[in-house]
């Protein structure tokens, strides 16, 4: 053991008594009040923290009834290669590309035949892919420290991915990649790119969070950059309390320099408005929700917001927007995760994809007055449970973006025999 | 042994185990309560399988490399050093630095390290709880203690050598 490995074994086992007493709604845990899954005495509600309980979101598209299938593979491909996958012969879903050795993380289509997905590599680099309505190819790779890829094309084709500073961008869906750094920050803030919006190439917002401090509790702040096509600019600081600890977790535009975005933290939310020129709170809407996340809006007056509400029995659904009124539209299954993703081609037609603990997809569609069920996605790989080795299998289905109704390409990954492998499924 | 049971049994050592596999505080207790209610739901009765806190091990690890993913673009762990740390004195302040390194390290790496330091798992059990080969382990771990030794604020001395 070296020098290194015996300080970590001390350090972890110093850490470990950090935690001396199990919380009660741990130690009484109940399995007949856990049946109920919410608020039930003897096991509280479940507690999803801020972000990880709100990566909620609202789903629709008229797509119910349809079933997403994933085509099995039984043949895992080695690590560091791609592989076109074949197409199977029924549903309206297929499985258009895996990759091995890849993380991906986001998925932005500017058409049925012109998509960007990215993701990190075995090493931590940054990865991009795109399609071109028959093929994918490796787009760039960047030097990557920390956090997600996130990225967003234009109907243009003129996509921006960020990784956590660091942009890359090109003008057009021929064009090649060129890297683009953001504004330097002051020594000892760390930015973090959560989500980024592109209506035209000329006219990206980039929202997210700058950090300091340290431990458990990092100072968090909101921060957004305008993107013109040449450079990034820092807007005006939100108007949020600096104690607020808020950070903006996503965006959407309407129109050039018409945004709404969301604020969390891990106690409130707000709902926060860009109009080029300055941020504003979004008083308007009396949001059920303690978190709110994903947010699509087609225009000033019609949201889908996702929410997660703790504690009220409410549990995970959408605040919506629809004639100047927001309402709460909670899924009609409590026990969906909260923490995938949606993609809404207009206000009525929007597809939720979610992982749930059996590692198989939960679907949940929104057609403008109700969630309704989609289903399961079938698993890339045999499920590697065995007696021998036991354990969920490790799938995660999403982000997904869907470019008309009826046509939604999402990525996900899962643990194969060889390793990781992630995929990309598209509606036909 | 229940769910229930093993909750009210081994759920300090899972929470410390989980609380080191994330670091922090109030997301280890929402890694265990949903690992717990995934096993409530798949084993609603007597847990039928040999080594419950084996399985409730792996499916932490697995929770904690889920969530890191789905939420990598919505937090920042934020790396505070003080520059040159020095840990062949064993200092405290030196293991907070050492902390908070292993917090910057992507999920798998860290739950490698947390097997093999914290619950002395073999390779192979390693391999076992994250469901990939031997050869993978130690590939995670060499990268795991490489990145370490290349932090700045560790200031280690590099011919300390590998693992």
């Amino acid at each position: 053991m070296t020098n290194l490995d015996r300080e970590i074994q001390t350090m972890l086992r110093e850490r470990a008594q950090d935690i001396q007493v199990l919380p009660a709604f741990l130690a009484s845990f109940d399995g007949g009040d856990v049946a109920n899954s919410r608020g039930t005495r003897g096991w509280e509600p479940r507690r999803r923290t801020g972000w990880l309980v709100a990566a909620v979101v609202v789903a629709v598209l008229a797509l119910a009834g349809t079933v997403i299938a994933i085509r099995a593979s039984r043949h895992p491909v080695a690590p560091g290669t791609h592989t076109p996958a074949p197409t199977p012969s029924s549903s309206p879903f297929t499985m258009t590309y895996h990759v091995a050795g890849v993380e991906l993380s986001d998925i932005s289509c500017a058409t049925a035949a012109d998509c960007v997905a990215v993701g990190l590599d075995d090493h931590q680099n940054g990865v991009a892919y795109s399609f071109d309505g028959h093929s994918w190819k490796r787009a760039f790779s960047l030097k990557h420290g920390s956090g997600g890829l996130v990225v967003s094309c234009a109907a243009s084709g003129g996509c921006v991915a960020v990784a956590g500073d660091v942009a890359e961008w090109r003008p057009t869906a021929n064009s090649p990649w060129q890297q683009v750094t953001f504004p330097a920050l002051s020594r000892g803030l760390v930015l973090q790119i959560a989500d980024i919006k592109c209506l035209t190439i000329q006219s990206c917002l980039a929202v997210g969070t700058y950090a300091s401090g340290s431990g458990n509790a990092p100072l968090r702040s909101p921060v957004a950059y305008r993107w013109d096509g040449h450079a990034w600019a820092r807007t005006p600081n939100p108007p949020v309390a600096a104690s607020s600890q808020l950070g903006l977790v996503t965006v959407s535009c309407w129109a050039i320099n018409a945004c709404r975005a969301t604020a969390t933290n891990l106690k409130t939310a707000e709902l926060l408005e860009w109009d080029g020129t300055s941020w504003s709170v979004d008083a308007t809407p009396s949001f059920s929700s303690t978190f709110l996340g994903g947010i699509q809006c087609q225009t000033q007056e019609n949201c889908v917001v996702l929410g997660a509400v703790r504690g009220r029995g409410l549990g995970v659904g959408s605040e919506v927007l629809a004639g100047g009124k927001w309402t709460w539209h909670p899924f009609t299954d409590p026990a969906i995760d909260a923490q995938g993703s949606v993609s809404c081609v207009h206000a009525n037609d929007c597809v939720y994809v979610t992982t749930n603990p059996r590692g198989t997809a939960d679907v949940q569609v929104w057609n403008g007055s109700g969630w309704s069920r989609g289903t399961a996605v079938e698993p890339l790989f045999p499920n590697p449970t065995t007696t021998a080795n036991p354990g969920p299998p490790t799938r995660y289905y999403g982000p997904i973006s869907c470019v008309v109704t009826g046509q939604c390409f999402f990525v996900g990954w899962e643990q194969g025999s060889n390793g990781d492998t992630s995929f990309v499924e598209s509606s036909r | 042994m229940d769910v229930a049971e093993l909750a009210r049994e081994r759920g300090l050592e899972l929470l410390r185990f989980a609380y080191l596999l994330c670091g922090d505080r109030q997301r280890s207790e929402d890694l265990l309560q949903d690992v717990l209610l995934a096993m409530y739901r798949r084993f609603p009765g007597d847990i039928t399988i040999e080594n419950p806190v084996g399985y409730a091990r792996r499916s932490l690890v697995n929770a904690n490399v889920s969530r890191a993913r789905r939420s990598a673009s919505t937090e920042v762990l934020v790396p505070e050093f003080t520059d040159g740390a020095d840990l062949s004195g064993g200092d405290p302040g030196d293991r907070e630095v050492l902390w908070h390194s292993l917090r910057h390290l992507p999920p798998r790496q860290r739950a490698v390290l947390v097997l093999r330091f914290y619950v002395d798992a073999s390779d192979e059990e390693i391999a076992t709880i994250l469901g990939c080969r031997r050869g993978t382990i130690r590939s995670l771990a060499s990268r795991a203690l490489a990145a370490m030794r290349a932090d700045p604020a560790l200031a280690l001395d590099n011919a300390e050598g590998a693992s």
